[in-house]
């Protein structure tokens, strides 16, 4: 896409009220994780250091979210999960990209044996419940944020890899393409100018929304126990560790809980209003 | 005049899922430097094909024998490295429909520099300059307008005429135009075609016209070449074609013309195109023909010359020259 193309796609992203809202959440997101050791009340805490005297406070002025069962405040550890959060969404997606984008072009455009290799596996990865896969992986590979972020990539990239597979085929039939081989184009400045760019629209719609999805998965991996590990702070992980305590300091798991839905949900009204951009057919009624 | 492509015995096939399709059948087709060959014929009878043959751009489930002669090179026997070098700089071909043969996402500009500098080195202010030169050659005189805009901006018109403008970059000895203007209104169509002549005679190209358009044939051909279910039946001069067409198939072609001159009815031709999976024996349009004699049913009619500028493949003509009992 051109400068001035993205200048365009920002202008009725802004100017649709829902996609607004989830821009100005994801921006807050990204400032907040950037800037969380300024913005965290007791960055100390968030970074694990325990506060036994002040365990399991409800919410108040001097700790707003309340505190954790080792006294840390809520507020200060959400603040620094969003870090993990950013990182996982933005990781998990481009590597499922990096993989899936070029699998489903080759797929696409080559066709025969190529494209029956590629979806025959790709098809043996999408066999597997998603999270049970990034589970498995998760599980092999060992704990941690990396071999969850892999983890969970590897069990992404099949989607992106169909999904422009669908677009590449339907594309290299277009006239332009065939003009383009009459020419004399190489093969592979017909994919990188044509069929690329002409495909790439759907996948950046569903990568959007993806990003609010990895971070739920992450989420669940972390509060399985598989993910990040404790002491760092997690939203997932806080809520795993805040369930137990739900009933009676309800504060606890709810503010992290709150954080994932917030974000997933600005994911997708960001999401669905770029695939309303981003589809010919509905273009129009922004122009 | 001397010869610049001629193709000789191209047979075409398709594995398909319900079997092989013979979709050419032994086409033998010359084209001369600086005329303008139009091959008609009605749909699925193998017209884009035998273009597509020759610039070998054909799907992978094709198998292709025969012999394609340009300029003295089998094109059949080229690497795809040396095929690419032939495709756009000698052989150039412009397409049916001009409302989506460009690049939807990038600027005319964009799109021809890219083109031009495909086969010129030259760098991209050249390159420019360049294209600015072809659409005034191409009679769109508001260069720096067109090519500041994307495709959906212009009109079919204009749109094909830069199709053409980027098939004449590198001033091919060939254009193959497929059907070029099928897809725009009549006025629109008579002026692409001046256009083409036009040019023709200004970069003394061949063309290779591809239609169905028999009024588009009388107009802007020299000679024509008639096919039927993959065959060539017949090949002659325009005029010569037209005032004395020997094939039956031919000869229905001309006169399911309507003619508003005489308010007589319509002769259409009777039965159907045979499927291309399981073809006729013998002569491919015998089951449709009114004079289908025996042995049209055995033997395939070879493409014989009738009199000196008239060749044409049908049983009832010998080569000493006869006539339709």
């Amino acid at each position: 896409m051109k400068k001035e193309e993205i200048i365009r796609v920002m202008k009725i992203l802004v100017r649709n009220k829902l996609s607004l809202l989830g821009l100005i959440i994801i921006i807050g997101l990204v400032i907040t994780a950037l800037f969380a050791p300024w913005l965290a009340p007791y960055p100390e805490q968030a970074k694990g250091e325990p506060n036994l005297e002040e365990k399991l406070q409800p919410p108040s002025s001097k700790h707003w979210f309340g505190t954790d069962y080792m006294g840390r405040d809520v507020l200060s550890r959400v603040i620094y999960g969003a870090r993990i959060s950013l990182i996982v969404a933005v990781a998990v997606v481009s590597l499922g990209l990096l993989i899936g984008v070029p699998l489903g072009l080759l797929a696409g455009f080559k066709g025969g044996a190529v494209d029956i290799i590629i979806m025959r596996i790709t098809d043996i990865f999408l066999s597997f419940p998603p999270l049970l896969l990034a589970l498995l992986i998760s599980v092999t590979l060992g704990r941690g944020l990396e071999n969850a972020i892999i983890a969970l990539a590897v069990s992404w990239w099949p989607w992106y890899t169909r999904l422009i597979r669908g677009m590449a085929i339907s594309i290299k039939e277009k006239p332009y393409v065939e003009v383009a081989k009459s020419l004399g184009i190489s093969n592979w400045k017909i994919i990188a100018r044509h069929i690329l760019p002409n495909a790439i629209s759907p996948v950046i719609v569903q990568g959007t929304m993806d990003m609010g999805s990895a971070i739920l998965e992450a989420s669940a991996l972390s509060f399985l126990g598989l993910g990040v590990q404790p002491p760092t702070a997690d939203w997932g992980l806080m809520v795993s560790q805040g369930k137990d305590y739900l009933l009676n300091f309800w504060w606890y798991p709810t503010f992290p809980g709150l954080a994932i839905f917030i974000t997933v949900v600005a994911f997708n009204l960001v999401g669905d209003t770029l695939r309303e951009i981003l589809d010919p057919r509905l273009r129009r009624r922004f122009l | 005049m001397s010869v610049l492509l001629s193709i000789e015995d191209l047979h075409l096939n398709f594995r398909t899922f319900w079997g092989t399709a013979y979709v050419l059948d032994g086409v033998n087709l010359k084209i001369n430097r600086d005329e303008v060959f139009g091959l008609v014929g009605e749909t699925g009878c193998g017209k884009s094909v035998t273009s597509m043959s020759i610039l070998r751009l054909l799907p992978s489930n094709a198998e292709l024998s025969g012999k394609i002669i340009f300029e003295g090179k089998n094109l059949l026997e080229l690497s795809e490295k040396e095929m690419r070098e032939i495709r756009g700089k000698k052989i150039s071909m412009i397409f049916q429909d001009p409302m989506s043969s460009l690049n939807p996402l990038f600027k005319i500009k964009t799109q021809m520099v890219d083109i031009i500098q495909l086969h010129h080195h030259i760098d991209k202010e050249e390159a420019l300059k360049k294209a600015k030169e072809l659409l005034k050659a191409v009679n769109l005189p508001d260069t720096h307008r067109i090519l500041e805009s994307y495709p959906h901006q212009l009109s079919g018109g204009m749109r094909q005429r830069i199709m053409i403008a980027m098939a004449l970059s590198f001033e091919p000895s060939l254009l193959i135009a497929d059907e070029p203007t099928t897809a725009l209104d009549v006025t629109i169509q008579k002026q692409i075609l001046n256009l083409i002549l036009e040019l023709k005679e200004k970069y003394h190209f061949s063309v290779l016209l591809i239609t169905h358009d028999l009024g588009v044939v009388a107009e802007t051909c020299d000679r024509v070449g008639v096919m039927y279910a993959g065959n060539i039946v017949e090949v002659a001069d325009v005029h010569e074609l037209f005032e004395n067409p020997k094939h039956p198939y031919t000869q229905g072609l001309l006169a399911a013309i309507p003619d508003p001159r005489y308010k007589k009815p319509l002769k259409p031709l009777r039965g159907n195109v045979p499927s291309l999976l399981n073809p006729p024996k013998g002569c491919r349009f015998h089951p449709r023909c009114d004079y289908a004699k025996p042995i049209c049913k055995e033997k395939k009619p070879q493409l014989i010359s009738y009199s000196e500028n008239h060749a044409v493949a049908c049983h009832l003509f010998s080569s000493q020259g006869g006539d339709i009992e």
